[in-house]
């Protein structure tokens, strides 16, 4: 389970690049690449060391809300904190602690 | 189109000629001597730090995920981890191609402090005698066994890129073995090419085609890991390889090229102010983009061996003038393909074997 207040840190040896509104991500001590959904790539965007989780996630949601989904906004929550750990699973990041 | 594997991404971005990668020539120089070195520097100043780094603010700009640092050898170049480190910094996921002799513990310790995604070393022998007198270095085999101790060390990926030659073709296990001993992968290249300047003679190193005949067939298929021979496959890209698509080239002095191979200057990385519009506009791009679709319909289905065929534009016109003509490696390398192909009886359900030369 992640705690919404941790601050997640992109992997240091990792390289992105965003085409075509998806995210791939290549982690060189790995040597993995990984290819982001849509919703995955806006959270992937907003990791800069200092957003908590929940902060990334209210912003996810204010996205789409002014894209106007509103009704994939609402559930995306639970999805983000699904992907962090994923994330995390993957050595994609570290999740620090936050100051909350 | 949403796309969830790499591999789609990848045909994606071959079909919509979006570059992801660039191969960077940071200089000429080299502390090697190969026969076959297809460079053909011709006296004009190479780029200086300064000027390498705008361009590489304006590939990054332009969206391009993977850098290969390659030469000549760029090791040698004093700013070598000036510029990689300001590689890093803009988020390049960066590959090196070097011949490892440089690459001591120090250096790889610092290969491994940029996060280098991974590293490819040019072997040309199984034992020192082979390797050296094709590099013209003695020792430099010593120094690439100690390259590869030290990047197996550091855990870096690391890949080994071995032509093959008269001269080393009859190594080729001994030199899997090197790989498989320090974790890396290894590919052959069975075509030597002339030298960019036209110059044929690193043609005379090729291997011979007995050899090539054999490599294809069973006996050497743990060193294509496990690859069988099959046709082409030009159904899903519609085009002969990459070039001018999903990557480019650029030489030490600043000039673009549609790939390592294909040298038709498209613009000056100094001098271009957006790379993006003219990746889209550029009349070479244009024709070379063109060439490549026209290739599998035309010089490919002029035999039989033509199924089987890894061509490369830019070599043809180099050593035959036009694009569209077979050169004697490439008809050799997939006569030696199909002759193994058919040796090895029907083959029902195949699946074709899509392009080898991608550009990513």
């Amino acid at each position: 389970m992640v705690e919404t207040s941790a601050i997640p840190v992109r992997n240091p040896a990792s390289s992105s690049r965003t085409i075509d509104g998806q995210a791939v991500i290549a982690i060189s001590e790995m040597a993995q690449i990984h290819i982001l959904n849509d919703v995955g790539t806006r959270v992937w965007n907003l990791i800069d060391g200092t957003r908590t989780v929940s902060e990334i996630t209210a912003l996810v949601q204010r996205q789409l809300t002014e894209e106007g989904y509103e009704g994939v906004s609402a559930g995306v929550a639970a999805d983000i904190e699904e992907f962090f750990e994923a994330m995390a699973a993957k050595g994609m990041v570290t999740l620090g602690e936050g100051s909350q | 189109m949403a796309v969830t594997s790499y591999q789609e991404f990848v045909t994606k971005a071959f079909i919509e000629s979006r570059p992801l990668s660039a191969q960077w020539e940071l200089t000429f120089k080299c502390n090697h001597l190969c026969g076959f070195c297809y460079n053909a520097p011709n006296g004009q100043r190479e780029m200086t730090t300064d000027e390498i780094k705008r361009g590489l603010d304006k590939i990054a700009d332009f969206g391009v995920l993977y850098l290969t640092m390659t030469g000549g050898e760029p090791m040698v170049r004093p700013d070598f981890w000036e510029i990689c480190k300001y590689a890093r910094h803009l988020g390049f996921a960066l590959r090196l191609y070097t011949n490892g002799y440089l690459v001591d513990e120090e250096r790889a310790r610092k290969l491994k402090e940029i996060h280098t995604f991974e590293v490819e070393i040019s072997i040309h022998g199984a034992r020192p005698e082979s390797h050296d007198k094709l590099t013209g270095i003695r020792g430099s085999f010593d120094r690439v066994i100690s390259a590869l101790e030290n990047l197996q060390k550091y855990r870096i990926k690391t890949n080994l890129k071995c032509p093959i030659t008269h001269l080393n073709q009859g190594e080729l296990w001994g030199i899997w073995d090197i790989a498989t001993k320090y974790g890396a992968s290894i590919s052959f290249d069975p075509v030597i090419t002339p030298r960019d300047d036209g110059d044929k003679s690193p043609l005379e190193m090729a291997a011979t085609k007995d050899f090539l005949v054999r490599f294809f067939s069973d006996e050497f298929k743990e060193l294509r890991y496990g690859r069988d021979v099959t046709k082409r496959d030009d159904s899903v890209v519609r085009a002969n390889c990459g070039t001018g698509r999903t990557s480019f080239t650029i030489d030490p002095y600043g000039n673009i090229f549609p790939c390592v191979q294909w040298r038709r200057k498209w613009a000056n990385i100094k001098d271009v102010e957006n790379l993006a519009e003219l990746w889209k506009g550029s009349e070479v791009l244009k024709h070379v983009r063109w060439a490549a679709e026209q290739i599998p319909q035309t010089t490919l289905k002029e035999s039989e061996a033509g199924a089987f065929c890894t061509f490369c534009p830019g070599v043809a016109e180099l050593q035959t003038g036009s694009p569209f003509k077979m050169y004697p490696q490439a008809a050799i390398v997939s006569e030696a393909k199909l002759q193994a192909y058919n040796a090895k009886g029907p083959h029902e359900n195949e699946k074709g074997g899509g392009i080898d030369c991608i550009g990513v």
